[in-house]
């Protein structure tokens, strides 16, 4: 077998928990599907699979551990919830891989757990602003960044940044703003609230 | 060649959380290891940082995903940034692993392991011709850590890495962790592999300590460096022209002081062998 095939396959196997499963139950009939002839599927199905599984785990641990230390709130936000969340958003992604999951993940968080009464309504918009807040300091030709958020995420950031408890948070507009004078110059940074249109939501 | 380069002494793999500690105590880190891909194109706020700790250490450029034993090749673009990094640095050299971290369009994320075979021989060698023509500052290559044995393979671990090595020029890049946790998780004997291990091609050592995790041991860099890994590498360093040995640590970081004595360590280890002074 080619060494560029084996590579394709192990790398299926090593990142995709259902074709580890089908291929391991029936390597014959997956790998005829792969192009492999018999005597390829059961060359690789003599990987020890519970050496396989092993390295998928760590893989999907750093894969976790990568993107909670790249949203730290959100991943404070979520707790105990966080692994439970970022499995789902593996199963429900194609994502894989070394690339920075943060910003799929952030996106995953805005249009999954907003309507979900398991989690703070405020969770998705703390995840964008954490995520836009990321991206715009690592670019620095970015020189104007404008987003509108339906909570106080700068306050929620600011009190889970100090390690305190978030509760009673009310939706309150806010625009937050990145700004630099020049390209690579030193990123500032607003929030402000829209009390205009708070008040016209209170009524 | 690998007899022309200079001798580094002991150093860490930087890490920005222990940034202030490290410039606190310059005198007992006498390099730094940069994960590579944490600078790749990148300007502002990360250019400042490499340059400043350029500014006051001697720094060597560390890659992730080059994906030297991919057998589809190497990505061009990522080489080319790869390339521009080291030029700005000028560093006496760098390193990569021996490992594929992409195949069929599936970005693994981390390092996989090659079968120890003749066609992976001949595909890493090819990658690193490649590399070699873009990027002519000596490249040293690392020896992985892995649960598993992949299929096709037809030689040892130390014989896969002397035939690498004697093909490509390259020096390598002993992590004593990972051949002491190979050698565990596969039930090999540590004396044979380390009698038949390429030391005369060792450049630079890597040490860092593990954990176990449900029946095999794990090269987390989350721990402590392990007696037995200490007892490699004083082995090592007896048998190679070791140059530079680099402490990893991940996660748990520990106060600075444990990790500058395990730096004091390695350097007396390399003072007792005359590696250094």
């Amino acid at each position: 077998m080619e060494l560029a095939v084996a590579q394709m396959v192990l790398a299926r196997l090593f990142t995709d928990e259902d074709f580890r499963v089908r291929f391991f139950a029936d390597p014959i009939g997956v790998g005829k599907s792969l192009g492999l002839d018999e005597s390829e599927s059961k060359r690789l199905a003599s990987l020890d699979q519970t050496r396989v599984d092993a390295f998928a785990a760590s893989l999907y641990r750093k894969r976790a551990g990568d993107v909670a230390k790249s949203l730290p709130l959100t991943r404070r936000a979520l707790g105990t919830s966080y692994l439970n969340l970022f499995q789902r958003f593996v199963n429900e992604s194609a994502a894989v891989g070394r690339e920075d999951e943060s910003a799929s993940f952030a996106d995953y968080v805005c249009r999954n757990v907003g309507s979900e009464p398991s989690f703070a309504s405020w969770l998705g918009d703390l995840a964008r602003y954490e995520v836009t807040y990321r991206l715009v300091s690592a670019r620095p030709s970015q020189l104007l960044v404008i987003k509108v958020f339906r909570y106080p995420v700068a306050r929620i950031a600011s009190e889970l940044a100090r390690g305190g408890t978030i509760a009673g948070v009310r939706s309150q507009l806010c625009l937050a703003v990145w700004f630099r004078f020049g390209i690579g110059r030193m990123l500032h940074h607003h929030v402000l609230t829209i009390p205009a249109m708070r008040r016209a939501r209170e009524l | 060649m690998t007899t022309d380069l200079p001798t580094l002494g002991v150093g860490l793999g930087f890490r920005p959380p222990f940034l202030a500690d490290l410039f606190r105590n310059r005198d007992g880190v006498d390099f730094l290891e940069i994960t590579a891909d944490h600078y790749l194109d990148v300007n502002g706020e990360k250019l400042r940082e490499l340059d400043l700790l350029a500014e006051h250490f001697p720094l060597v450029p560390h890659g992730l995903d080059l994906s030297l034993g991919s057998a589809e090749g190497i990505d061009p673009r990522y080489l080319q940034s790869l390339a521009r990094l080291v030029d700005r640095l000028k560093p006496p050299w760098w390193s990569e692993h021996i490992a594929f971290t992409r195949a069929g369009g599936i970005s693994i994320g981390h390092l996989a392991p090659l079968p120890f075979s003749r066609e992976a021989v001949d595909v890493v060698v090819r990658n690193v011709e490649v590399v070699q023509r873009e990027i002519s500052t000596p490249l040293i290559l690392e020896n992985i850590t892995s649960p598993l044995i992949v299929p096709g393979s037809d030689m040892e671990e130390a014989d896969f890495l002397t035939e690498v090595l004697d093909r490509t020029g390259c020096g390598l890049l002993c992590d004593v962790t990972n051949l002491y946790t190979n050698s565990v998780n596969h039930g090999q004997d540590l004396d044979h592999v380390l009698a038949r291990w390429p030391w005369d091609r060792v450049v630079q050592l890597h040490l860092a300590g593990g954990h176990w995790d449900d029946g095999l041991l794990i090269d987390s860099h989350a721990h402590p460096v392990p007696s037995e890994v200490w007892a490699v590498l004083d082995r090592a360093v007896a048998n190679a022209p070791v140059r530079g040995i680099l402490l990893e640590r991940d996660e748990n970081l520990p106060p600075f002081k444990e990790l500058l004595a395990d730096l004091e360590r390695a350097r007396e280890a390399g003072r007792r062998s005359g590696r250094w002074n």
